[in-house]
């Protein structure tokens, strides 16, 4: 049964759309690019594991009905 | 461009029907292949390279936290098991990219683990577990660095891995468990 969509190209989009707003506030000088990075890239790890959750409950849920 | 023009001259033979001119060549009938031998020599350029171009994300995940993990526990004063585990990180990828490969080929389709990731949520809740305990630990408020010493729980894990699986197939098929 394929999944209900694919958790990694999610990823992957909202990565790049976090990396750009967060060069783009590096280059206003808001923010140290590098320093906010290396703190926050984890929290990719963690939408990507609560999403692969979240298809696996679609899936199910699918399945069973 | 490199078609032939027939040009009349006299009494040339009719000329071709124009369909012959027209109608393009077939496309080529080959339906998203992978090469085994890019695949391997991508896994061997950076290990988990050659799983992304086979598709396979997970493992391309797996793989590459292996090995870089290995490194930083190497330098990080671990060297006796960590760079035993460096070379058979490598040589597992590079010929898990390579089996995998002629696995897409002969079946034709996308690789299974695509659909095998979600049948079991420990594979969305461990990337989630991993993903908050760095972030506390680059939050300052863990110290993984403490844990270091506790590597040889891998190896524990990877036994009652392997244990689970010998189990559960002695009831199915007689494959080996490896």
């Amino acid at each position: 049964m394929p999944r209900p969509f694919r958790p990694e190209a999610l990823v992957l989009g909202l990565s790049l759309v976090a990396i750009g707003v967060a060069w783009i506030l590096g280059n206003a000088g808001r923010i140290d690019l590098l320093g906010t990075l290396r703190t926050w890239w984890p929290l990719t790890l963690v939408v990507w594991g609560v999403l692969e959750l979240v298809a696996f409950a679609i899936q199910r849920n699918a399945r069973r009905s | 461009m490199s078609s032939p023009e027939v040009i009349p001259t006299g009494e040339a033979p009719p000329p071709p029907p124009a369909t012959t001119l027209v109608t393009p060549a077939p496309p080529p009938a080959v339906p998203n292949i992978k090469s085994p031998w890019v695949a391997l020599l991508l896994s061997l350029v950076m290990p988990g390279l050659g799983q992304v171009y086979n598709g396979q994300i997970a493992r391309a995940l797996t793989f590459f936290v292996a090995f870089s993990g290995s490194i930083v526990l190497c330098v990080d004063g671990h060297a006796l098991p960590f760079a035993i585990f460096l070379p058979f990180i490598l040589f597992a990828n590079m010929i898990d990219a390579y089996r995998s490969a002629t696995l897409i080929n002969a079946r034709g389709i996308r690789p299974e683990t695509e659909t095998e990731e979600a049948e079991s949520p420990w594979w969305g809740g461990s990337l989630a577990a991993m993903g908050v305990l760095l972030f506390l630990n680059n939050m300052g408020w863990l110290r993984l660095g403490a844990l270091v010493r506790y590597w040889p729980i891998l190896l524990i894990a990877a036994g009652l891995v392997l244990l689970r699986r010998a189990i559960q197939r002695k009831g199915g098929d007689n494959a080996p468990a490896l």
